[in-house]
């Protein structure tokens, strides 16, 4: 990307920018804060940040380096916001809200299962969050995911293995058995 | 990856990639959101004091009323003349514009010579004021005798 014009920014050129990468953004914040309402605030605060350096006519090399380094920073600078700290109950935290009506059975096992995925996520390292949410919310390749995290595609192999080995103990020792290689 | 396999209860292990998928996919926001531009922010309207501002004109409007009712209160008050000192002297205790406390000028009138009922001849003084309303002073003094009455 090269200067831009101070007066109007390429509208079109943008929105192709936001289509390319707006759900990298979003799913490296996801993978901080396992929030999907949090990471697409973050992503649109990212690209309003973007949209305001082109309207200043800000010269941004790579666009992609910029918004993944910005949302990470958003992300990081909501754990010191009032909202994360005094803010309203994550979703999930009511699966162990009984309902009035019983649910089936295999519903109610499955719902189990995905709160404990979910649980376990949390508990793994960020960095490994953030590959695998790369790999199952955007279906990633290892070339994909090596160009977003800035490392090679080998590494990316390993990290993923690691992390779902990783995944899948914690579950297993919660007593959830899943199948993996 | 393998395939699901079945366990103790019969149901099928659920394969970890397909959880995750589920998971990860549901989080998605769906559908995706396109970008907004922000609007850009015109400048602020520049608006004249008295340009459609009811608030104001019936600000100046109870202001005026204010001053004129000051003034016509005022004026049906005597003026303070500088010249005739402060209205309340301490000295004489005369409280208000000495201007309008006339001193009193009292005129002698002619003497006669009168009979009082006690059949005691007496000489009667007539004398008047120069106020509005003139005051008539009678003294009365009996022939003999220097002391006044009234």
């Amino acid at each position: 990307m090269k200067s831009r014009p101070k007066a109007e920014p390429h509208r079109a050129e943008f929105e192709e920018v936001y289509e390319r990468h707006s759900r990298e953004v979003w799913a490296l914040v996801y993978a901080r804060w396992m929030n999907a309402d949090v990471a697409l605030d973050v992503m649109q605060e990212t690209f309003l940040r973007l949209w305001k350096q082109w309207h200043e006519g800000a010269e941004i090399a790579n666009p992609r380096a910029w918004l993944l380094r910005v949302a990470r920073n958003l992300a990081e600078d909501h754990a010191k916001s009032a909202f994360r700290r005094n803010g309203t109950q994550a979703p999930h935290t009511m699966n162990g809200v009984a309902g009035r009506d019983a649910l089936p059975l295999e519903t109610m096992a499955r719902a189990e299962t995905f709160g404990q995925l979910r649980d376990e996520l949390e508990n793994l390292a960020p960095a490994d969050r953030e590959i695998l949410t790369l790999r199952y919310a955007l279906d990633y390749s290892a070339n994909q995911i090596a160009e977003v995290l800035e490392i090679n595609p080998t590494a990316v192999h390993m990290r993923l293995s690691r992390a779902r080995q990783r995944l899948a103990d914690r579950l297993t020792s919660q007593g959830v058995k899943t199948s993996h290689d | 990856m393998t395939e699901h396999v079945a366990t103790s209860n019969g149901h099928p292990t659920p394969d970890l990639d397909d959880l995750l998928r589920e998971h990860f996919r549901a989080a998605l926001p769906h559908p995706w959101p396109r970008f907004q531009p922000p609007v850009a922010r015109r400048p602020a309207k520049v608006v004249s004091f008295w340009g459609g501002s009811r608030m104001r004109l019936a600000l100046a409007a109870s202001v005026a009323l204010l001053l004129t009712g000051y003034l016509a209160v005022a004026g049906l008050f005597p003026r303070n003349d500088p010249a005739a000192g402060p209205g309340l002297d301490n000295a004489t205790g005369v409280i208000g514009n000495r201007s309008k406390v006339r001193p009193i000028q009292v005129i002698p009138g002619p003497a006669r010579d009168v009979t009082t009922p006690g059949g005691q001849g007496a000489k009667m003084l007539e004398e008047t004021t120069n106020e509005d309303r003139p005051t008539i002073i009678i003294n009365v003094l009996p022939l003999g005798n220097s002391k006044g009455g009234r």
